[in-house]
């Protein structure tokens, strides 16, 4: 009982650690390389470049 | 999960509409994703991947492990609304530290701003667009930027187009120039296909698109083609249009960060130009191109787009970049519409268009090979 317990909390674990990888990178190499996929995300809205000039607030 | 796909060598792009997000992968992997999504068995997943690309149990267990973390991740994405925020504000008193009148495309804007600060975050990049209060040219819409509660507020008209914390003044500035931009042209948000973070120079209604990070030289590149008989068409902000999947031109002027000595001997104005402070590493002078501020703006052609990288001492080289790296590079840096035909229209126009990068130190030699690029003539 305490051993498939243990199971599940890994399995859960790793679930997690798939999703953080996902979400931290936006990217993630399979073990073959047919699996190889990019998720990208585009700004969600219009932008200047990054500290722009004149935002010096 | 709404999704829609385009094919591009042996690849697919996927667009999942309601989170906004984009996929790029093998043909064959989508095959399989598609099947998840769709909402295969297990079982009956590695009976496939054992039938059609004779893949072990084992390598199919990973796949599908792969394509349940996707969807999983997918699902745990925000939903995204294209709703545009227009309530209308009650009526907020502020005071109006300066007014200016800006004349583009034959139209003519007002904008109120509330404080130096704000000013000073819009005008200089519009400086030259500059009229006269008194000249006869009826006003298109007026702008209202001010702060209220700790936050910018911009209001088109009577419309409330957003609120901004000064940490994100760099999506104020962003819609700013959107709304402009759409004010100057009589167009809508939905007209637009996307905004790069690009510069784009053009010669007979052609353009070439100049991408790249910060500071890698797309601002010098730029100007150094305008020397070369190459006009204008943008710079750092570059509107696609969405009926036409052509670039448009944007008047904000050029800010060059670096290689200012580069471009006095071209543009001596530069010396005396304000330095302003973008961080506290990096300086910037604007150049104002010379425009017509009644002349009727139209599109151009994107001829290609070049990733820009200026590196000290490197010999000119100009190699076709693949489209899975292209789209890598601009996907995240680029707003695009996330409406359906626009979203498929943008990857259109990315997949459509030859895609380069360029490494270069001397001038000379980038401009030939600029020219050779436009003019079809590359070795």
């Amino acid at each position: 009982m305490k051993e498939k317990e243990n199971r599940e909390i890994k399995e859960s674990q790793n679930k997690v650690n798939r999703r953080d990888a996902l979400k931290k990178f936006g990217k993630y190499a399979a073990v073959t390389a047919l699996g190889t996929f990019i998720l990208l995300n585009p700004q969600q809205a219009q932008a200047s470049s990054p500290g722009a000039p004149g935002g010096g607030f | 999960m709404e999704y829609f796909l385009k094919s591009f060598a042996g690849k697919k792009v996927f667009w999942f509409k309601d989170k906004n997000q984009y996929l790029v992968s093998e043909s064959s992997f989508s095959i399989l994703l598609e099947k998840c999504i769709q909402g295969i068995s297990f079982d009956t997943f590695i009976a496939y991947c054992k039938d059609k690309f004779k893949l072990s149990e084992e390598e199919g267990h990973s796949l599908f492990e792969n394509c349940t973390a996707i969807i999983v991740h997918i699902n745990s994405l925000p939903i995204i609304s294209d709703q545009q925020l227009t309530s209308h504000l009650p009526h907020i008193y502020f005071e109006v530290y300066s007014s200016v009148s800006y004349h583009w495309n034959g139209k003519r804007i007002h904008v109120n701003y509330g404080s130096k600060q704000l000013e000073d975050c819009i005008h200089p990049k519009f400086s030259h667009l500059q009229i006269a209060e008194e000249i006869d040219l009826p006003v298109q819409s007026t702008f209202n930027i001010f702060e209220h509660n700790n936050q910018i507020v911009l209001r088109v008209d009577e419309d409330l187009v957003g609120t901004w914390s000064y940490e994100d003044s760099h999506l104020f500035q962003g819609k700013f120039s959107m709304k402009f931009l759409s004010q100057l042209t009589g167009k809508e948000d939905c007209d637009w296909l996307a905004t790069l973070h690009a510069s784009a120079v053009y010669k007979q209604g052609f353009c070439l698109v100049l991408l790249g990070e910060s500071g890698k030289g797309k601002s010098t590149t730029t100007s150094l083609l305008m020397t070369h008989g190459y006009e204008l068409l943008a710079d750092d902000f570059l509107p696609i249009e969405a009926h036409s999947k052509k670039a448009f031109p944007f008047p904000q002027a050029i800010s060059i960060k670096n290689n200012i000595e580069q471009l006095t001997q071209y543009f001596p104005v530069l010396t005396k130009a304000t330095s302003r402070q973008k961080n506290s590493e990096v300086q910037f002078r604007y150049l104002y191109p010379e425009i017509d501020l009644n002349q009727k703006q139209s599109s151009k052609f994107c001829k290609a787009f070049v990733f820009v990288n200026y590196k000290k001492g490197s010999a000119t080289k100009l190699m076709e970049l693949s489209k899975t790296k292209a789209l890598e590079a601009l996907i995240p840096d680029s707003w695009i519409s996330p409406v359906e035909e626009n979203s498929m229209a943008f990857l259109d126009a990315i997949l459509e268009t030859p895609c380069y990068t360029l490494e270069y130190s001397r001038n000379s030699s980038m401009l030939n090979i600029m020219d050779q690029l436009m003019q079809d003539e590359l070795q």
